[in-house]
């Protein structure tokens, strides 16, 4: 396994896709940085350290959908150019190519987010003016952090195994949207058509568990329902994908 | 099953109501270039997708170096393999791409990758992506992949398509130093007989998805040899014409009323008048030299027309 892991992080950080992925992402950051610092600095005694930081914590919902892209950096279109023949020829167990990836894919989400919050983080705090609520800023990022890690390790697990099952990475990225973001309102439309119940499953869904996150702030019940809810997902994605790719025809 | 390094019993795969392989029974012995003969769809790269897991079986049994079941995964690890088109990372170098592989298969020695590259004449290719080289260039980075972990056993599909006919050559001659100086056994698939015929040492016929033949290259070379066939009305009276009257003793006798000889090549006139004047109805003569064209055409029934 120590030389499947190794192999997938060589071949993502030998490639541009993560770097310029990661560019994009920081320039678009620096942007927001950037205005903050300039409305703080024309006048606007509102936008200081806390009120950016607070942005950010609302912002943490898009890592779910992030996922999409870490998932793709690792399956790198497999299924497409056909290199996994390569690894089942040689007697690669595919439990293993499968929890491998999974594992880089989830090593590199981490690397990512903690690179650009990181980023985020330290250039407000270089730039905005600070007060008393600082700490109160950098708890509600340590709070978010906690509750929207596990269930973005969930989002992961579902993104591959959709990279795993559907041949298309297109395809795959639609599906993984769809699981993600279009199945919540749906669920919320049965809930008002058919049954309560639905939405009682919906406010389990990771895309509306983040959203409550900041409606939720540093209550620790609900951070460790987010860890329940995030595991099972990321386990039951990961069952279901194994299980699926065990017989899969790899051409 | 020690000296067998691939065999298969019944090994079949059903795609919806068609049998891509059926109840295939294929050995493979230490040391041998097996050529897996038939034409396009016949089957040979679905019985190679099989033994090297990229597709599973719908009945049958694989055996690898004398394994089988969950035993089978760590004897994938002593072949090598290279089915249809090479797929590597197409932005990725030659050098990177088997680098990725070096590591994930844990050969040791980082020298291996260029060795590897420059044993199929790769190493130049420097900074050059897999997506712009030529197809020529695609096959001999999967020979190369294929032999990194230097190989019992490789099992190549079609491994010459796109090859110039100086890399065909130089081709075959790596596969035969491969197989003499390591003793590698190689099972290689292709539809170009005329090439398998200066390596194989053995070949199996398959068609429809059905072994028809395992032969060896001697016996093949037997079957195939020069000869003068007769078709007779009595084939008895005939073989004693000819042993009287010309003194043949090499011939056989064929169903269907066939005769064999293969003495006096070189006289069939001298044969059909020893014959006739023996009182022996001829209704056919004409001499023949198969080579492993016409023997595959003659198994599978001749030239299919669409």
């Amino acid at each position: 396994m120590r030389n499947y892991l190794a192999a997938e992080c060589y071949k993502v950080f030998h490639r541009k896709y993560l770097y310029l992925t990661l560019l994009v992402v920081l320039v678009l950051e620096g942007l927001l940085v950037w205005g903050c610092w300039f409305t703080s600095s024309n006048g606007n005694a509102g936008m200081d350290f806390h009120s950016a930081i607070i942005t950010l914590v609302m912002l943490m919902s898009i890592g779910l959908y992030a996922t999409i892209l870490t998932g793709d950096m690792v399956f790198s279109e497999q299924h497409k150019h056909n290199t996994l023949k390569n690894e089942v020829a040689y007697g690669l167990p595919r439990g293993r190519i499968y929890l491998g990836k999974l594992a880089v894919a989830t090593l590199v989400a981490v690397l990512a987010a903690l690179v650009m919050l990181g980023f985020y983080v330290l250039g407000c705090w270089a730039l905005l003016p600070h007060n008393e609520s600082d700490q109160l800023a950098l708890n509600a990022v340590g709070y978010a952090l906690a509750g929207s890690l596990p269930l973005w390790l969930g989002g992961q697990g579902v993104v591959l195994a959709c990279y795993f099952l559907v041949r298309s990475s297109t395809m795959a990225a639609f599906l993984a949207v769809g699981l993600l973001g279009v199945v919540p309102p749906i669920l919320q439309l049965c809930g008002i058509l058919i049954h309560p119940v639905f939405e009682t499953v919906r406010q389990y869904m990771p895309a509306v568990m983040l959203e409550n996150l900041s409606a939720n702030a540093f209550q620790w019940d609900y951070v460790g329902l987010c860890w329940i809810v995030g595991m099972a997902v990321l386990v039951g994605a990961t069952v279901v994908g194994l299980l699926a790719f065990r017989k899969k025809e790899i051409r | 099953m020690t000296d067998t390094v691939l065999a298969t019993k019944g090994l079949t795969k059903r795609y919806g109501n068609h049998l891509a392989a059926d109840r295939v029974e294929l050995t493979v012995g230490k040391g041998q270039i097996y050529g897996l003969v038939g034409r396009n769809g016949a089957g040979k790269t679905t019985i190679i997708r099989m033994v090297s897991a990229q597709t599973v079986p719908t009945a049958g049994e694989i055996f690898l170096f004398g394994a089988t079941g969950k035993e089978l995964s760590r004897m994938r690890a002593r072949t090598g393999v290279m089915v249809e088109t090479p797929s590597f990372y197409p932005y990725l170098t030659a050098r990177q791409n088997l680098e990725y592989y070096r590591i994930q298969r844990g050969v040791p020695g980082k020298g291996t990758v260029d060795q590897v590259l420059e044993e199929v004449d790769l190493a130049d290719t420097g900074k050059k992506t897999f997506k712009n080289f030529s197809l020529g260039m695609k096959q001999r980075l999967g020979l190369a992949l294929a032999l990194m972990n230097r190989p019992d056993f490789l099992l190549l599909d079609e491994p010459i398509n796109g090859l110039d006919p100086e890399g065909i050559v130089e081709f075959r001659n790596l596969l035969l130093k491969l197989n003499r100086e390591r003793q590698t056994t190689i099972l290689i698939s292709s539809h170009i007989l005329p090439e398998l015929a200066n390596l194989a040492t053995c070949y199996g016929f398959i068609d429809n998805g059905v072994m028809l033949e395992q032969i060896s290259a001697q016996a093949l070379e037997e079957k195939c040899r020069a000869c003068i066939e007769a078709r007779v009305d009595d084939p008895s009276a005939a073989a004693l014409v000819l042993e009287q009257r010309l003194n043949i003793r090499d011939y056989e006798v064929l169903p269907g009323n066939l005769l064999r000889l293969y003495q006096e090549l070189d006289r069939p006139q001298a044969v059909a008048k020893a014959l006739v004047e023996g009182g022996v109805g001829l209704l056919s003569i004409e001499s023949r030299g198969a080579n492993l064209e016409d023997y595959f055409l003659s198994m599978i029934g001749g030239v299919r027309h669409a």
